[in-house]
């Protein structure tokens, strides 16, 4: 009888070729779980301190998830870590598709790369051997033709496999690992890593059966769990929205709550994805515009917002898709045979895509939209960093600092949707002006100079995701204070509002969903909520747990899943304290690389610094230090030099970052 | 004597109904009407069917709502004249993506 877990990792030194399997012991598990917790783990033990994110120190590791393919709902994610080369501290990234059960069916919990391959390889995993073969000729192709060229080679039609494109190759800082021709693990710039290693793919196919303590109760968990959400679908579907009304009101006035709002964002996400919600998110103020200086009502109202969202995008839809274990099905695959890039088969665009060439970009051309996408997703882009690199260009060029001869004779101008081709293209190929964009805004605005540092918004060196937050205070926190700054994944009132927070911690307070701006925009009184919400992605994390299980329908099962399929028995506090287990040796990493929180702040424009003038964050600065120093204190992290205190660490049981910081 | 009319500028954007709708039309008011009382004559106007503004506002999550691009605190803002030219945008909760 199994725990979920594998029990075992691959060692690849792709220096020399040698590989090892080497068995975890159960603590570690039980301290750790799998995903970004044993990768930190391992991590923090084996990467030099400074040492080059694109050098043979640095060690890229490709987890799954402890809950992965033990039967429990959208566990199916797989989790990337490394030492980012964009942030300079610690890197991960995750992504749904198929990948995460094929690395556990291969026999292993992850797979870690250390050390630098003399010629492009790719990794041919199954649950018999593992080998390093020739990439030689697929250097150089795009995700889906190396896909493509690896199933022709192997012959193995039902494998899976993680791929790089060309931008990665050519380590660009902004660059992600895909999966199922496309998905990406995009942030972090862990595309860079695996090009710096000339690991064209790692490829995972086998038939281990993955085994849990008590698999009857999994199974009994994601019954009853499914149902529930059928239930409530049903419901939806018979009543519409009077149910939704009525339940708000019920909401409101009772404790009995009937509903709650991720009824309706999980119906979003059944019909249309993650873009549902595009054409009301530049208005609302959600979604940032011109490159974080505009408002949407003025500069990208709902006429045009609308022709990049919900059913203008889905009727491209060929067909849905949904990842590995997932009854949500978000994803889309898309055929584009009108307009003047027509494409066979491309993945839909997410929200960030949409916003990030949109709203940002002030492009409303879906078909220019959807050819950037695709131009991403083949190279390995991350579609969120490179949509801020083009609006970032744009502004350079509108303000006279780029001229259209440093720009290859490229005019971007707002909303210019051939100019954003072109550019993409020159960042893809590191072309000219390309060869300074791939790396980031940080990075091309030290280089470019003359006043272009306040365009390039960013929090550490990574461009921020498409939630604005002066919208929404939480997400502009974790922004700044999260091991991993710029990401979007972790927290945000919207969110702890639509997991209902208090569900999972006894001790997090409720977020009411009727709040004044004064009291949501308030430094103070935050931290609380914030650092339970940390830790406990943290436990998501290592389960391989998808967001959006959490922010659909009733309260996911996550810790009964995760009892039940190891048979820890551990309480929810326990559970907890292996969230901040995970999340604070994150941190620690970043702060024996010398990184502390001047060095993740957000630049000026993204809290309103200087405030907008217009649209519905005007005149309005958010309080970022405030809110930092308190969450700070509640994680039990010196503010000044982010060190965690020493009583806090030994409660945790992180006796070698004691070591390391207190001697 | 009828007040004299104003033309106030309405979009509204959002999911309900298991759909995404957006609406944008001008309204005609009397001079002087609140916001809350121009939703209710939105509601009962031949742009749409049915009364979305009152269900966007019953939903059970926080609705955004903007007058001339300013966002309000619903629904404790929602007493606030109307003048003519205004504009006015109602969205349902967002989140996620």
């Amino acid at each position: 009888m199994g725990k979920g877990y594998m029990g075992k990792i691959l060692w690849v030194d792709l220096s020399t070729g040698d590989m090892k399997a080497e068995e975890i012991p159960e603590e570690t598990y039980k301290r750790f779980l799998t995903g970004y917790g044993l990768g930190a783990k391992l991590l923090y033990d084996r990467i030099p301190p400074g040492a080059d994110p694109l050098g043979p120190d640095n060690i890229l590791g490709l987890c799954s998830g402890l809950l992965t393919g033990t039967g429990a709902l959208f566990a199916g994610r797989f989790m990337v870590v490394a030492k980012s080369p964009l942030t300079g501290g610690w890197g991960d990234a995750n992504c749904g598709g198929n990948l995460s059960p094929a690395i556990k069916q291969a026999g292993y919990d992850g797979v870690f790369f250390h050390g630098i391959s003399e010629k492009p390889v790719y990794l041919y995993l199954t649950d018999e051997k593992a080998e390093l073969r020739d990439a030689g000729d697929i250097w150089g192709k795009d995700v889906v033709e190396t896909e493509a060229a690896i199933r022709e080679e192997t012959g193995d039609k039902k494998a899976k496999m993680a791929t790089i494109g060309p931008a990665s190759e050519k380590l660009s800082l902004i660059s992600g690992i895909a999966n199922d021709n496309g998905r990406y693990a995009a942030r972090s710039g862990i595309g860079a890593v695996m090009g710096s290693k000339r690991l064209k793919a790692v490829v995972a196919s086998g038939r281990k059966k993955i085994e849990s303590e008590d698999s009857d109760r999994v199974k009994a968990l994601s019954k009853e769990f499914g149902k529930s959400l059928n239930r409530r679908d049903a419901l939806q579907k018979i009543l519409g929205s009077r149910l939704v009304k009525t339940a708000g009101k019920i909401t409101r006035i009772s404790p009995m709550a009937m509903a709650q709002g991720g009824d309706l964002w999980c119906q979003v996400l059944k019909k249309y994805g993650t873009m549902g919600v595009t054409s009301m998110s530049a208005e609302s103020g959600d979604s940032p515009v011109k490159n974080w200086g505009g408002a949407g009502h003025l500069d990208f109202p709902l006429t045009k917002a609308t022709k990049i969202s919900d059913d203008s995008v889905i009727k491209y839809q060929d067909k849905n898709y949904g990842c590995f274990s997932c009854p949500v099905r978000c994803g889309g695959i898309m055929k584009i045979e009108d307009g003047p890039w027509p494409l066979d088969e491309t993945h839909k665009p997410e929200y960030e895509t949409l916003c990030s060439f949109g709203t940002l970009c002030l492009i409303d051309d879906l078909y220019a939209i959807f050819k950037l996408n695709d131009m991403c997703n083949r190279s390995g882009l991350d579609t969120i960093s490179a949509g801020a690199v083009v609006a970032f260009t744009i502004e350079c060029y509108e303000a006279g600092i780029l001229t259209k001869e440093e720009l290859d004779g490229i005019e971007p101008r707002w909303g210019n949707a051939e100019a954003a081709i072109a550019i993409l293209d020159k960042v893809i190929k590191r072309e000219g002006i390309g060869d300074v964009l791939a790396d980031g805004v940080k990075r091309a605005a030290e280089k470019i100079g003359k006043g272009s540092e306040k365009f390039a918004i960013h929090a550490g060196g990574q461009e921020l995701p498409m939630h604005d937050p002066k919208f929404d205070v939480l997400q502009g926190l974790a922004y700044e204070v999260e091991p991993t700054p710029g990401r979007h994944t972790i927290s945000g009132y919207v969110w702890q509002e639509l997991i209902q927070l208090d569900k999972y911690h006894p001790d997090a307070e409720k977020v009411k969903p009727f709040m004044s701006k004064k009291k949501k925009t308030s430094p103070h009184g935050k931290a609380h909520n914030q650092s339970i919400n940390s830790n406990l992605m943290q436990v998501v994390n290592g389960a391989g747990v998808c967001l959006f299980g959490l922010a659909c329908g009733p309260k996911l099962p996550l810790f009964e899943y995760l009892n039940a399929a190891t048979g820890w028995g551990f309480s929810d506090k326990q559970w907890f304290q292996v969230g901040e287990r995970i999340e604070t040796l994150r941190h620690a990493f970043n702060v024996r690389e010398g990184i502390s929180y001047k060095d993740t702040r957000m630049t000026g424009r993204a809290i309103g610094d200087p405030p907008l003038e217009k649209g519905p964050h005007a005149g309005f600065t958010m309080e970022a230090e405030t809110l930092a120093r308190e969450f700070y204190e509640k994680m039990g992290w010196d503010f000044e030099t982010g060190k965690p205190l020493k009583d806090r660490l030994e409660d945790l049981g992180l006796d070698e970052v004691v070591k390391d910081i207190y001697g | 004597m009828k007040p004299e009319g104003i033309q106030v500028h309405f979009r509204l954007a959002g999911f309900l109904d298991g759909k995404m709708m957006t609406h944008e039309f001008e309204l005609e008011i009397p001079e002087g009407t609140t916001l809350k009382k121009a939703f209710k004559l939105a509601d009962k106007s031949k742009h749409y069917k049915g009364k979305l503004i009152k269900k966007i506002l019953g939903l059970p999550r926080q609705p955004t709502v903007l007058l001339n691009g300013t966002s309000l605190d619903v629904p404790d803002d929602l007493d606030a004249e109307l003048k003519q030219g205004d504009e006015v945008s109602i969205m349902t909760p967002v989140g996620g993506g």
